[in-house]
């Protein structure tokens, strides 16, 4: 009864429209009020569960994302990709794809990819005769290897809710980010090939040594960033401040395209992209809470003993029922509802928690590029101006189903490089 | 409230929602910085000379958390925050007012709700100082879902009733 007025109170409230995070509140405090907890446990919640240094992470990637685009790191990483990938068949479609997995060494965010590289690259695409659909799906899809790709704000936030380390959940992104970045751009080429979309002049070796010189400064920094992170130099968010101050440093001082005045404004723009998932986050954490009082991680578990699935049929079990999820609720909303739920899955069932996590952060981020609740594709839809409906995503989004059940069926690709630096 | 499809009206510095507006903005943008600025002074120290500090990491939460409500009443200034609009897109117009009115409602129930408790809860630490940091009490931290979310209410209320005009919302 008590799930099910929270449940039902949440899904009405987000049908009419009303913001995520306020859904969850108001269905959190209407159950809390009716079922007599005590209400002083939603503002401690609200403060308390954001009270945490590994959080602090979020606005430190954030930012680094931000002062990349306004201080010419991003443009020089487009331009990179374009030298290598420009010439096949859909180049500017590959050059989006690639460029995000650069991207995404630095940034942690697929917001942020999305509104970057597709604010950069849909209007060129459209100009290029590519389909507002196709130019719009390829962005939305591609800035999803933002969060797999270390560093990964989801990844954060999965590690401080569960207690994993966070170096080590980086780490495992790494091969299923690249598996999916080389998945997007063969279907790219597919579909480039089917609808003649063009291609640039093949660039010479010259210029493209050229290009990676100057590109450089921003190609070296996820190894700084991340490198250190896996040599147990610094912790995830010190090396979120390390991002901001190299990308500081290289804006101001290398590529001079970030005047001093313009710092204020950045600053501003970080903070409005921090609060707004975290402001979810802290929401989610009471309807979480909640949830879990009321006994539904019990009924969940109840549920898949009766079924008798064994391990890999859990799995199977999770990727269809996020996947679901997914389609209704959005990402980071899903994760900290849902993340608290499976955990007590994974010793039940025999499970590894590191292929658990990358299976349940990557089904969830399927969800951010299908609609109907879908943040990148309202991303990148509303900087290319094409209606939801007109998107081209599904074959993207069976690119990305597909390493998810490779990592089902094949632990190794999440385990494996974790273990092989020390830290699985 | 500003009409269905009128285009909003920009905010200037005189009129009350664009001095908000800067006053949010000013405390996001500056808590913020002063979190950036604290740890990374964090981590020079601790490489450059193995020192670390405890208090620094203790302000830089809060701070954040000071950042992250600022920009959460800055978020509902603008409306940017993520709701699903596909199935109210469908609505006709009457019963999307009908709607609109009704999540505003909901929400300001909501904040004011959590902003009360929140206020107790501040009020009860009024007297317990931060774990590393003399002299600052708990309120500082507490005091932020109170205000951020009062605010908010106020503004939406103020909203409901067509006392403030809204900036340039960029997300639906």
């Amino acid at each position: 009864m008590e799930i099910a007025v929270l449940l039902g109170a949440f899904g009405l409230l987000l049908l009419i429209g009303t913001p995520v995070a306020v859904a969850m509140l108001a269905a959190s405090l209407l159950n809390i009020l009716v079922f007599g907890l005590p209400p002083v446990i939603s503002a401690e919640r609200l403060s308390s569960a954001i009270n945490s240094f590994p959080l602090l992470a979020i606005p430190f990637f954030i930012l680094a994302g931000v002062l990349m685009n306004r201080g010419g790191l991003t443009q020089r990483l487009v331009d990179v990709s374009r030298a290598f990938v420009g010439h096949y068949r859909g180049g500017t479609a590959q050059v989006n794809v690639l460029a995000s997995i650069f991207f995404s060494g630095v940034s942690g965010s697929a917001s942020a990819d999305a509104a970057a590289i597709g604010s950069m690259l849909i209007p060129t695409m459209k100009r290029e005769g590519y389909s507002p659909g196709f130019a719009v799906g390829v962005t939305a899809a591609s800035a999803t290897i933002g969060p797999i790709i270390p560093p990964s704000i989801v990844m954060v936030i999965y590690g401080s809710m569960t207690n994993m380390s966070i170096g080590a959940l980086f780490v495992a992104g790494l091969v299923p980010g690249l598996m999916i970045g080389i998945g997007l751009m063969v279907v790219v080429s597919l579909l480039a090939r089917k609808h003649g979309y063009p291609s640039a002049e093949r660039v010479v070796w010259r210029q493209r040594g050229r290009t990676m010189l100057y590109a450089l400064p921003a190609l070296i920094a996820p190894g700084i960033i991340v490198g250190g992170i896996v040599a147990g130099l610094y912790t995830a968010t010190e090396a979120g401040v390390i991002a901001c101050l190299y990308a500081l440093a290289i804006g101001l001082l290398v590529y001079r395209e970030l005047p001093l005045r313009s710092l204020w404004g950045v600053l501003i723009e970080a903070a409005e992209q921090t609060a707004i998932p975290v402001f979810i986050l802290a929401c989610a954490s009471i309807f979480g809470w909640l949830l879990t009082i009321h006994g539904f991680g019990r009924i969940v578990i109840d549920l898949l003993n009766a079924l008798d699935l064994g391990p890999l049929g859990v799995l199977l079990f999770l990727v269809v029922v996020l996947t679901l999820i997914g389609l209704f609720i959005e990402g980071l909303a899903a994760l900290i509802i849902f993340v608290p739920l499976i955990v007590p899955l994974i010793p039940a069932f025999g499970l590894n928690e590191l292929q658990v996590a990358m299976i349940i952060i990557m089904t969830i981020l399927i969800g951010t590029v299908t609609p109907p609740v879908g943040l990148q594709l309202y991303i990148a839809a509303s900087i290319g101006k094409c209606p939801i409906n007109q998107v081209v995503i599904w074959p993207f989004v069976g690119v990305m189903l597909a390493v998810v059940l490779c990592l089902v069926f094949v632990p190794g690709l999440a385990t494996g490089l974790p273990g092989w630096v020390g830290l699985g | 409230m500003t009409a269905q499809g009128e285009p909003p009206a920009p905010p200037t510095d005189r009129d009350a929602t664009g001095r908000l507006v800067r006053l949010a903005a000013i405390i996001a943008g500056a808590a913020l910085a002063a979190c950036v600025l604290l740890t990374s002074v964090t981590v020079v120290l601790r490489f450059g000379f193995n020192v670390s500090l405890a208090w620094a990491q203790e302000a830089g939460r809060y701070l954040f958390v000071w950042s992250v409500y600022a920009g959460v009443f800055l978020a509902v200034i603008k409306n940017s925050h993520i709701r699903v609009t596909v199935i109210a897109d469908l609505m006709p117009p009457s019963v999307r007012r009908a709607a609109e009115i009704l999540i505003k409602l909901v929400a300001i129930a909501s904040f004011l709700v959590v902003a009360w408790y929140g206020a107790l809860l501040a009020l009860e630490n009024i007297d317990r100082e931060f774990y590393t940091v003399p002299f600052l009490t708990l309120i500082w931290f507490y005091a932020s879902v109170p205000v951020a979310l009062t605010a908010s209410a106020l503004y939406l209320l103020g909203d409901l009733v067509g006392v403030t005009r809204r900036p340039d919302s960029q997300a639906g």
